[in-house]
């Protein structure tokens, strides 16, 4: 008897295929930007302040003759970079304290759940400003603040999927073999909720984008000279007249970016469920087998 | 001496929306080793509530138990967390009713196998999972090597109840408790679990707690019987007082309405339902359903009265 592996059907649908493609090339630009940027994002040449696209500079330059294409592959990598960070400080401090909540309940789930409440209700760019009040301004204040401000979400599904999966008998089951709670916590439970987790946590990328560059925008993130998207978009909005290019390239790359990123998680999500994945017809699958 | 477990005068309440809940109501049985206990009831009778007590499943704030449950002298209500955890796995373990739900849904079967022995044992990677498949050989897995690394939605039934009991006696423990573990199967697996359960007991000198509805399983299995009633012990003895000397009225409903015990051949069911336990019963719990009950039924709770020896019963009109 052969073993059958649930391999029928695919993860990349045209859709997931094109999204991943467009993911990965931001990525890609971004990552490798010191190799691919023609120009210094920071080297002025105020001869070609606010030329159109051209050879010399394909997506044009700004108010100061900056090279947009480059300032763009910078600021995608400080975006990018910045919002993962947000993620990482959203997830270390969340994700374990929503597993205690949720597996132990009593007063520690009441108080820490209520003082969430209280976060949540302040919207995560209000309280992103209250933190980097507190922090002072800057790349990693305005990382950190975020960071702080997503624990709330994230530690509160973690908690709701704990409470959840500590109910059903698996986890009396590890008890019943002596496990200890915090091997049945990390080790049986949070596999359990990683799926779900992870659709949050893409999400969560594609908003702290966006609070970035929000942030930024309002002079609170990054710091000139550095640039992100949200910090070009801050400063192509003052010469939306001249040259609304300014403005639209970073806000494609911002949109682009989420939007790829939701699509290929999503993808992932419907893969990983047997219910959901995306199958291929009785007629193509029969020909592919006779092969 | 050869008691392994002596449980005495054992009550366990539960809080709920609805009020205290009396599920089990002063239970006494002992367990010797390398014997087989079977508990015998309806649904919602208390006997999960017992077993499950043994190894303290229960939730902690929602749970009062008092009485005695020695282990080998200890008192295990008194044991703290800490030392519980010795207990679980390594001294007692439980198979639970349904396997397609006891197992974690998303870790390969052999993992799960090998996970105890990491957690208990301290073994390597390594060690572990050569460990977890000479154990799914001897519960009977094949291809071994292949199953280790499925996922328990590609297993059927029968073949995750063997996983199940694998993972429990990996630890090599004294008791076994078998917690309805065959009713979620069809009879054909059922008795093959059965079997698996028989072979593993003898080998091992494990004693057995056998829960379950079915008098089928309980004459395969058991040397001695406790037939449950809301919470309630109604007949104790060893299967054979039990099967060939039935005092209890439940005892004998119960058997004529197995396909084995019914006489000639037709099944007879017991009218009405079990009680809700939230009221503690002042007279005999059975006494709405039962064909013997008289006035002083109703009136006080029934003694425990010996038919001979060890066999007993709390019924006030025997037959």
């Amino acid at each position: 008897m052969s073993r059958r592996k649930n391999n029928v059907g695919t993860l990349f649908t045209p859709t997931v295929l094109a999204a991943s493609v467009v993911f990965l090339l931001i990525l890609f630009c971004t990552v490798c930007a010191g190799l691919l940027a023609p120009y210094d994002p920071e080297a002025i040449d105020l001869s070609s302040a606010f030329s159109g696209p051209s050879p010399e500079h394909l997506f044009g330059a700004d108010n100061i003759g900056r090279d947009v294409l480059s300032r763009l592959l910078y600021g995608g990598r400080t975006s990018i970079t910045n919002a993962l960070l947000v993620v990482l400080v959203s997830v270390l401090g969340g994700v374990p304290l929503g597993l205690l909540c949720g597996y132990y309940g009593g007063w520690l789930d009441s108080l820490v759940m209520r003082v969430w409440d209280v976060i949540l209700s302040i919207p995560a760019l209000l309280f992103g400003f209250i933190l980097v009040a507190m922090l002072g301004r800057g790349s990693a204040a305005s990382v950190l603040a975020l960071g702080i401000a997503y624990i709330p979400m994230i530690s509160r599904l973690a908690r709701n999927l704990t409470s959840v999966e500590k109910t059903k008998t698996y986890v009396t089951a590890a008890k019943s073999f002596g496990f200890s709670d915090a091997r049945i916590i990390f080790r049986q439970i949070l596999p359990n909720c990683t799926s779900t987790l992870f659709a949050e946590l893409t999400v969560d990328i594609g908003y702290a984008i966006i609070t970035l560059a929000s942030l930024s925008y309002l002079g609170l993130g990054v710091q000139p000279p550095t640039s992100d998207w949200g910090m070009m978009l801050q400063e192509g909005l003052v010469n939306l007249r001249q040259m609304p290019f300014l403005v639209v390239a970073p806000g494609i790359a911002i949109v682009l970016t989420i939007v790829s990123l939701n699509i290929v998680s999503d993808g992932i999500q419907a893969y990983l469920d047997p219910e959901q994945r995306k199958l291929p017809s009785f007629r193509r699958y029969e020909k592919k087998k006779h092969k | 001496m050869n008691t392994l477990l002596k449980v005495s005068n054992l009550k366990v309440d539960f809080m709920t929306v609805r009020g205290i809940v009396h599920a089990v109501q002063g239970v006494d049985f002992s367990l010797n080793r390398g014997k087989t206990l079977g508990i015998v009831g309806e649904s919602g009778c208390g006997k999960s509530v017992l077993v499950k007590s043994i190894l303290r499943l229960h939730e902690e704030q929602k749970t009062r138990c008092s009485g005695n449950i020695l282990f080998e002298g200890h008192n295990i209500l008194d044991l703290s967390p800490r030392e519980m955890l010795a207990i679980r796995g390594v001294r007692a373990s439980m198979i639970f009713q349904d396997p397609m739900i006891s197992l974690n849904p998303i870790l390969k079967i052999g993992e799960q196998i090998a996970e105890t022995f990491r957690a208990r044992r301290s073994m390597t990677k390594g060690q572990a999972a050569e460990e977890a498949l000479r154990l799914l050989k001897r519960v009977g897995i094949t291809p071994a090597e292949e199953r280790y690394h499925q996922y328990p939605f590609e297993l059927s039934g029968g073949m995750l109840q063997r996983v199940v009991i694998a993972i429990a006696i990996s630890l090599e423990p004294e008791i076994l408790i078998a917690d309805e573990a065959t009713t979620a199967l069809d009879m054909t697996v059922q008795k093959e679990i059965l079997d698996l359960l028989k072979w593993l007991r003898k080998e091992k000198g494990m004693s057995l707690i056998v829960v379950t509805h079915d008098f089928g399983v309980v004459a395969e299995m058991c040397d001695s019987i406790a037939v449950m009633y809301a919470g309630k012990i109604m007949e104790y003895g060893s299967a054979r007082q039990i099967f060939n000397d039935p005092c209890h009225p439940y005892t004998r409903a119960l058997i004529s309405s197995t396909p084995s015990g019914a006489k000639g051949g037709k099944l007879i069911s017991i009218p009405g339902a079990p009680p809700e336990l939230y009221e503690p019963q002042t007279g005999c719990a059975f006494y709405p359903r039962c064909s013997q009950a008289a006035e002083r039924c109703r009136e006080s709770l029934p003694a425990m009265h010996s038919a001979s020896g060890n066999h007993v019963f709390r019924c006030e009109r025997p037959q």
